[in-house]
């Protein structure tokens, strides 16, 4: 029962991408995507994915290992590859045509495009965020970087709290499952043969002794909650203290460097239409 | 951690107190979990709660860590009358000063993180983050867990678990703590480890109550109160409760097994004291054999 459960990616180490204060990173991951959608000459994909590439280097994480979590986006690459070959039409007469099926040089270029744009957004947000960050740490930086919002009435506190009971529970949760599962099984309870409903109406018996438990630790939890003196956000304070370091603003600088990089190449490839 | 200075004054007093979980305490067949409690625990005294199941363990302790509110009576805590009325400043001050460890450690730890969690009630009460750091650190090396800040409490054992729970309240520097059957899930290594825990809060002023189903962790406090459907049927030491045979059959109580070994000796005509710690009973045997010869 004592299996250990890792939540997340997370890859531990001590790089500067590591050590970037988690809200800047949130603020990085914001810059890097608007890099990724502004990015359209040829020059400025070669200098994202440059980029791109050199993050991967500095966070250490190993290659393979992000390859493996970009396998989960192979079909989308894969159908918005196909979607943009064949559905991009231009003045220029069609390289390959099959009935209304036309490919021309454009759609090629397009394709090849948007597949580099999914490829560098994804990693890059995996290294700055999945592999680079626990998800504590993301959920504290969430808070922080919202907590403006909740001047206008926004309940910020509230879905912050509820991310981190959330992420807390995901082990306990998982071990009442194993735990119903194992029950039901000795009860001769079957998950493995028989027709996809029969499996999915097998699958109910664990579920909603699940949700049962659930709801009794949710309650057990709220009044622990509050003989801890819970009563919301107000006048909350954190046992962490995030403190923006000159490597923060380092990191800003080299994201903003690079969105001007991908506009300055646009510019020079296209000319002044923007 | 607490202040020693006036050990002994009334700490939780309940007068005349009942409590229903129904709605309509003034109707006749009203049925109370609690009934006509008169009890007074002073401050600094370790006191077991034991009792059958649904006796009224848990609702008196729900009532002291507010939880509950009384349906009539009335129940003070640290001489602040308890009520529905009472407001929120005063809650939370009674929140900070009386803890409670439940029974099932994975319900009751809210962060991620250790050292998250023990810092939760003082994020809660406002603390700037400098006190919380070295409160944090202070109730880790209270409870033994110095090394485990950094550790995720769903790798930990249940005696571990319970500990971080413990080290939560006494951050808050609470005058007492309550223990809900908090051993009651634990291995025996794990039950050993609070009940030292329990011990150690004692003496540093600290009120303790323990309720439980297990006599040889009742036998270890100073006071034992036996509840039984909902009244109080017993109060007194250790010795005075589990040497009362009759009494506890009535009750329906097992009395630890070496208070059994003893009545059992002196019912068979052996002139052994009271001892309710294997400690005891061997003093008591070994004074009886050398007097016999």
């Amino acid at each position: 029962m004592n299996r250990s459960i890792t939540l997340g990616q997370y890859y531990p180490g001590d790089t500067p991408v590591h050590r970037t204060d988690g809200r800047m990173k949130i603020i990085l991951l914001i810059l890097f995507m608007v890099a990724c959608f502004c990015a359209r000459s040829f020059s400025s994909f070669l200098l994202l994915t440059a980029f791109t590439l050199a993050l991967v280097f500095v966070s250490s994480v190993p290659l393979g290992l992000l390859l493996r979590s970009l396998r989960m986006i192979i079909y989308i690459l894969a159908i918005t590859f196909i979607l943009n070959l064949f559905f991009t039409s231009s003045d220029e007469a069609p390289l390959v045509s099959w009935g209304f099926l036309k490919i021309y040089a454009e759609g090629i270029w397009k394709a090849a495009f948007m597949a580099v744009r999914v490829l560098d957004l994804v990693a890059g947000s995996c290294i700055l965020i999945s592999f680079t960050s626990s998800p504590v740490e993301v959920t504290h930086s969430l808070e922080a970087l919202l907590k403006p919002l909740s001047k206008i009435g926004i309940p910020v506190h509230v879905f912050t709290m509820m991310m981190f009971i959330a992420l807390r529970f995901i082990p306990t949760l998982a071990e009442d499952a194993d735990r119903i599962i194992t029950a039901q099984k000795s009860r001769g309870l079957d998950f493995s043969s028989g027709s996809v409903i029969k499996r999915l109406r097998s699958l109910v018996s664990v579920l909603i002794p699940l949700f049962v438990s659930s709801f009794r630790r949710a309650d057990e939890l709220a009044v622990a909650m509050e003989c801890r003196c819970y009563h919301g956000g107000e006048g909350r304070t954190s046992l962490r203290v995030m403190k923006y370091r000159a490597l923060d603003f380092v990191m800003l600088a080299v994201f903003a460097a690079l969105v001007a990089g991908t506009i300055l190449l646009n510019l020079i490839e296209f000319g002044y239409k923007l | 951690m607490s202040d020693n200075s006036n050990t002994g004054r009334d700490y939780l007093v309940c007068r005349s107190l009942y409590y229903t979980y129904g709605q309509d305490a003034s109707s006749p067949d009203a049925s109370f979990a609690l009934k006509n409690i008169d009890l007074t625990i002073g401050k600094g005294e370790f006191v077991a709660v034991v009792g059958r199941n649904s006796s009224g363990k848990s609702t008196l302790a729900k009532l002291f860590s507010l939880v509950i509110y009384p349906s009539l009576g009335e129940l003070y805590i640290d001489g602040t009358e308890v009520g529905p009325d009472l407001d929120e400043e005063a809650a939370l001050e009674i929140h900070r000063k009386v803890g409670m460890v439940f029974q099932n450690p994975d319900n009751q730890l809210v962060a991620t993180l250790v050292e998250e969690d023990i810092a939760f009630g003082l994020e809660n009460l406002g603390y700037p983050s400098e006190e919380i750091r070295r409160r944090v650190d202070l109730s880790l090396d209270a409870v033994g867990l110095s090394g485990y800040a950094g550790a995720e409490p769903s790798r930990l054992s249940g005696g571990q678990k319970q500990r971080v729970a413990i080290a939560g309240i006494l951050a808050m520097m609470p005058e007492c703590i309550i223990f809900d059957e908090s051993t009651a899930m634990l291995d025996p290594g794990g039950r050993r480890e609070i009940m030292k825990i329990m011990k150690t809060l004692k003496s540093q002023g600290i009120t303790v109550i323990n309720i439980t189903h297990l006599m040889e962790e009742a036998a270890e406090a100073d006071r034992v109160i036996v509840l039984d459907k909902g009244r109080i049927a017993a109060d007194g030491t250790p010795h005075e409760i589990f040497s009362d045979t009759e009494m506890l059959t009535r009750l329906g109580i097992l009395p630890p097994q070496c208070a059994d070994v003893m009545n059992g000796l002196r019912e068979a005509g052996f002139p052994v004291g009271a001892g309710i710690t294997p400690e005891e009973c061997a003093d008591q045997i070994s004074q009886t054999v050398i007097a016999r010869g």
